[in-house]
Formats: structure tokens, sequence, C-alpha cells
């Protein structure tokens, strides 16, 4: 599959719906995401109409994720209406660009909680023992 | 193999030697031998081979186990010895590939140096001389593989190294770019001085 | 075998670039001397930048000097004179443009700037985010980067890693993305000093460090002891680094051997402009405005000198210049020169009586020397004209 041409190529009606959205790329156990936009309906590996930034999910020596994002285009496109993909809407809202996405406070809480919990587990091994 | 048998092979190899080589490869063996009598290492050879194959024939002169630190082949640079191998010239200049036909082939062998013995009849330039030894301190050795017009590395197929040796010397010549013994033209970086003094600058002009 | 080894030497880098990584700053031993104030508004100061580029000089060769570049072509072209004119011209411009100063800033301390702070979003992932924005045709100063910490504050990035992420998104040619070995190890840095790379290592700290970075100053101030104890200035003369260099030594109050070395050099002019320049850093009240204006009516400045040399080339051609130039030429200087040198002359004589030169015996034993093979070689001038029957103004 070729790389999709991070902008230009994708052709697309004017009124039709466009979305922000992640397209994985990278390879088996080696997730790598560009943020794009293209039509809704399309599927992720066809051409997109420009290419808006990049997300690294796994993080890098220094213990970070990376994400590159061109604020310009993303507020351009918003502008004309594009929708948002649920993780992009995360990311950007992680960003400070948006407001947080509910999503992103509710793992906060559930991750909270499972630590929480492991806490408590853990401690109740120990009083046993 | 049987040992006697690989003793006589060893002695017909070199005696059945092409001309050529055999010129080049006795006077090494000559500037070897002054290079470590001056180094006073001379006293123990070989002790990994317990065939019994010196016994009949000293030093093996294909043999590549013995590892040769980088001072000596600094010193045997600069050393007459090295002079009256090569001259002035590098120590690829001389080097010609043996191969069939009009056209060498795109690559050069892969490695001529294979279980610690030499195992071509023509081994590249760097394999050839044992006291050469690729390291990024050995800038005058390095110096001798890089374009005075490009500033590259010399491609395999100008100066005929194997695969291995030249991927050797590429590291070597990034070491010690790295570490500021080679030295080269770093690019040149345009300052925007508004990027620095910004608002002052402008009130200034 | 090799190979191995090779590999395991590579890979025995890599553990020393994280190993680095960890002791980011003060790679080298610290410098000695340090600005201790902002020294940008005094660096800026028009004067001082017409100051520091008269001393830089102009050499053309030293310049354009042949470079391992990847297309080192030539090309060869009929011109008319008009043409080739226009083409000294813009050869010029383009070796003041190659001759661009660093630009020389305080240390930009690191500031914790944070724009918001969401406990509700603590833990949400396991690891920080760093967000760049990618924004076409913004300056690297210009371009933010922000962090999300797992504990969910959002914050401006530090330095370093803003300058990482720049590196990483719009790669800068020539700077790596660890710091390189020479500038973090003690013994290759005093190897390269000790060989005098100095250009070199200059040339690489801007590639690889920011003007505002404490590495940038501590790199360069110690070149630059090292250059005034090994007293090859030379070296640096018409490249980017002497401006700095000169400002540096005049901020630091130790211009005696440079001044020195000018004046051995037969670099008058220059030498009465570092000794303004010290001035005006430190605001003696000493009047040096009108030597200057006297030394800029009398000479011309490195570019138009540099100029008038590649012009040299139309007026050998035409041969109506006549016999002083040629005494111009044989002598090497111009009765204009023997004025201006005059003029430098008392200015320096008056600097090495002040309290402010320290190494006085040995600037004066240079002007002594100076002064006579400068009357010989007046005398001689005179002695040529007269021969020549030229008319002695």
């Amino acid at each position: 599959m070729p790389l999709s041409p991070a902008s230009g190529i994708g052709r697309f009606y004017a009124k039709s719906a466009k979305i922000i959205r992640f397209v994985r790329l990278g390879c088996t156990n080696r997730p790598f995401y560009h943020i794009v936009v293209m039509e809704r309906r399309k599927n992720q590996h066809q051409p997109v109409i420009e290419q808006v930034g990049s997300y690294d999910p796994l993080p890098n020596d220094s213990n970070e994720r990376l994400v590159a994002l061109n604020t310009e285009r993303i507020r351009h496109w918003l502008g004309k209406g594009a929708h948002l993909s649920t993780p992009a809407a995360e990311l950007l809202g992680i960003a400070g660009l948006l407001p947080i996405h509910p999503r992103t406070y509710m793992s906060a809480w559930r991750n909270r909680r499972a630590a929480a919990e492991a806490e408590a587990s853990a401690e109740k091994a120990e009083s046993n023992s | 193999m049987l040992p006697i048998v690989r003793v006589l092979y060893s002695g017909l190899a070199s005696a059945t030697r092409s001309s050529r080589g055999a010129l080049h490869t006795a006077s090494v063996v000559r500037c070897k031998a002054e290079a470590e009598a001056t180094d006073e290492k001379s006293s123990e050879a070989t002790e990994g081979e317990g065939d019994g194959d010196q016994v009949s024939s000293g030093p093996d002169p294909k043999d590549r186990t013995k590892n040769i630190p980088v001072e000596t082949s600094m010193r045997y640079l600069k050393s007459a010895a090295y002079k009256q191998t090569y001259g002035e010239d590098f120590v690829w200049t001389q080097y010609r590939r043996n191969h069939k036909g009009m056209f060498a082939p795109r690559k050069t062998r892969k490695t001529c140096i294979r279980q610690g013995r030499i195992a071509t009849g023509n081994p590249c330039p760097i394999c050839r001389d044992e006291y050469l030894v690729l390291d990024y301190r050995n800038t005058e050795l390095l110096e001798q593989f890089i374009s005075p017009h490009s500033g590259d590395v010399l491609s395999y197929s100008q100066t005929g190294l194997c695969q291995k040796t030249h991927f050797r010397l590429m590291v070597a010549v990034q070491q010690a770019r790295d570490s500021g013994f080679l030295t080269y033209d770093v690019p040149f970086r345009e300052y925007d001085y508004n990027e620095y003094y910004g608002q002052n600058e402008k009130q200034k002009a | 075998m090799h190979l191995l080894r090779q590999l395991r030497q590579v890979n025995g880098l890599r553990s020393l670039r994280q190993a680095t990584r960890q002791v980011a700053t003060g790679p080298t031993k610290p410098a000695t001397l340090q600005y201790e104030r902002d020294p940008q508004p005094l660096f800026t100061d028009a004067e001082t930048q017409r100051l520091l580029q008269s001393m830089t000089q102009l050499n053309l060769d030293r310049v354009f000097r042949k470079r391992t570049v990847p297309d080192n072509s030539v090309e060869t072209k009929f011109m008319t004179d008009e043409q080739l004119d226009s083409e000294f011209q813009q050869m010029v411009e383009r070796a003041k443009q190659r001759l661009q100063m660093p630009p020389i800033v305080t240390i930009k301390k690191d500031e914790e700037r944070i724009i918001a702070k969401d406990p509700a979003l603590k833990d949400f992932a396991s690891t920080k985010y760093v967000f760049t924005d990618i924004t076409f045709g913004l300056r690297q100063s210009e371009r933010k980067v922000v962090v999300r910490e797992t504990d969910g504050t959002l914050a401006y990035a530090t330095l370093e890693t803003t300058k990482r992420m720049n590196q990483l998104y719009f790669p800068l040619e020539g700077r790596q993305s660890y710091n390189p070995r020479m500038f973090l190890l003690e013994e290759l840095f005093a190897k390269c000093l000790a060989e005098h790379k100095y250009e070199f290592v200059l040339d690489r700290l801007l590639v690889q460090y920011e003007p505002h970075e404490p590495e940038f100053h501590n790199i360069s101030a110690r070149v630059f002891e090292h250059l005034n104890e090994s007293k090859q200035f030379d070296l640096l003369r018409s490249t980017r680094h002497f401006g700095p260099m000169a400002f540096f030594y005049a901020w630091h109050r130790c211009i005696d051997d440079l001044l020195y070395d000018m004046i051995r050099r037969d670099y008058l002019s220059n030498a009465v402009e570092l000794i303004a320049l010290s001035y005006k850093i430190h605001k003696v009240p000493v009047e040096y405005l009108p030597t200057l204006a006297q030394l800029d009516a009398l000479q011309i400045t490195p570019a138009q000198r540099a100029l008038a040399e590649l012009r040299s080339v139309f007026r050998n051609r035409e041969e109506n210049q006549g016999i002083e130039q040629e005494i111009h030429t044989a002598i090497g200087k111009t009765e204009q020169d023997f004025a201006a040198d005059e003029v430098s002359l008392k200015f320096i004589e008056q600097y090495i009586a002040s309290e402010h030169a320290l190494k006085k015996v040995q600037l004066e034993l240079a002007v002594q020397t100076l002064k006579e093979v400068n009357r010989e070689k007046l005398l001689l001038f005179q002695g040529l004209k007269k021969a020549h029957g030229v008319q002695a103004s």
C-alpha cells in the first residue's frame, strides 16, 4: 500500500462531509498515525485531502508521546464544518485546542479507580500475609 | 583437512602466487617485519593456532587473528616501511581488482577475511596490510579515503574495499567527525537577527 | 568478527548518548569569563557593528575558499564589462552575507509557563504528551510546543524539549540530535583546541547550539580564551567569528594580545577600532569619534577594498593609470594610507600610555618597530616618486 500523499490528491465534493481523523500507518505492532482531513465516507487508506498532523502513540526515549498539529489548517477545516473522529477530538482536547473530550475524563477516572483498587487489594494481601 | 596436507597446500599457494601480488606481498611482509622490530613485539607469534603450521614456515602471512593496536598502525603510517611500500600514493591507488571480462562486478566482494584468515588471493587494500587499522583515531588513514571535492567517503568502486571493510570505514569516519578528529565543512547557518533581537531591532530601524 | 566489534562500538556510542542526555548541561569544563550582563544592546548598536565588520576585514579568497560541498562545479561564461562589474558587486554582497556574525544574547533561563491545570485529568494516560505546532512558515522561536503532563497540567515545554521538537520536525542541516562527543568529552575538546581547529569548532558550535544556550556561551568563551593564549588570531580573520571574538575581548578587557597582533601585521586602523570599541563598551571618557571619522575619510571599508581589488581587472587593461599606481602596488601603501597610519599611531600611543593597557612594553616595542618600517617605506615611496618625476602632493 503506497503512502497517501500528505496533501492534495484526495478528490472530494465541495458539499460532502469531511472529517479530521487518524490514518493508521506504521506496521504490525508499531502503530503510527497521520492526522488527516478526508471525506467522511471514505476508507482510511484512500487518498486524503490534506494531512494536518501526526501522532506517535508509542512513548519515545524520554517517555513522551509526540504529536504534531498543523493548528492553522485544523482551525480552517473545523471552521469549514469538518467533523472530528473521537480519538482525534480527544487528542485535540488534550492539546488544549478544544475543550477536553468527556471520554478523556472518563478514562482518567477509570484509571484512577483501577489504581486505587489495585492498591487496596495489595494492602489487603499484605495485611493478610 | 589433515595438518600435513594443509602445510603442503599453504606452501604451494605461497609459491604459485601471481607475480604482481607476490612483489607487493613480499615488500609488505618485509615492512611488517621492520615495523615489528621497532615495536619490540616480535617475540610471540600467534599462539591461538595449535595446528603446528608455524613449525615449518614461520608466521602465516594470511593469518589475521592478531589484534594490532591503533597506535602501532599510526606509527606505521609515518614510518619508512610504509613509505617504501606505498610511496606518496594512497593505500588504494595501486590496487587492482581481479575480474573476468571487461567490466568489474558492481559490488566488491563481501569480505576478504573469513575465520581469521585471508580467504582470497587478492585481498582489498585494507585487508592485505594488517598494519592498516581502521579506527576513528587513525586520521591519516581515514583521510586517504575522503574525497577532497565533495568531502564524502570514496566509493568502494574506486577504492576496491570489500563491503565489510567499507562499512567499517564509514563508521570510523563518522566517529572521527563526531569526535573532532576529522574536520569537515559545516553547513552555513544564516541567522535572522529579528528572531533573536525582535522588537529592539525594529525600534532601531 | 571485526564487524561485530564495530557494532559493539556503535552500541557503546549509543549508551554514551543516553548518558549525555542526563548530563545535558555543562558538557565541558566551564569557562572563566562569561557575559555578566546583557551584551545585546551594545552588540546590536550600529556603530559597534560597523567597527566589528571593519575589523573582520573581507578577504574574498578566504570567504569563498573551496569547500567540500556535494556540488563543486564551476561555470564559465562570457560577459561584457558591465555584466562582470555587476557580478563583482553581487559577489561582495554574497561575501558580506557569509560574514554575518552570530548574534550575541544572554543565556535564556527556563521559566515555567502553565496554561491550564485540570486535576480531574489526573492519570488520563501513562506518559506525557508533547504537542508541536507545525503550521507552515513559522520561525523556530515562534513555534509553540506544549506539554500535557500526566497530572493534567498543560504548560509550555522547556527550552530543551522545544529545541528537540524543532530539530525533529524541522531539522537544521548539520545539527545532531545528540551532543557531539567533541563538545562533550573534555579531552577531545582540548585536543581540537590544541590543534587550532578554532574555525571548525566555532562553525560546528553555531550549528549545534542556539546562541542563548549556556553551552554556546561556555564553549565559545573557552575557544576565545584559548585563542588569546595561542595568539593565532589570523585563523579567524575574515570569518564570521572574528567580530564576536573581538567583542568578547573588548568586553573582558583583554584586548592587548589581539592589539599586538594587529599592530604587528600592520592593521593599524583595526587596532584603533578595537581600542575605540573597548572605550565604548566600558564608557571610558576618551574622545575616539574624531579619530574614527578621520580614518574613515582617509580609508575605505573592507567591502569597498575587496570590490576595488576585483575591479583592478578593468584598470590593468586600460593602462592609463601610469607609474603612480605601480609605485603604490610596489610599496603596498598610498599617501592616504601613510596619513591614516600617522593618525592611528597617535591614537594607539595614547592608549598605550593610558592605564588601560596591560602589556605596555610589548605594545610599545611593536609600535616602535612598525614606525621604523613605516619611515623606511615612506622614504622609499618619496624616493621612487622623485625618481619617476611624479609630482609629490
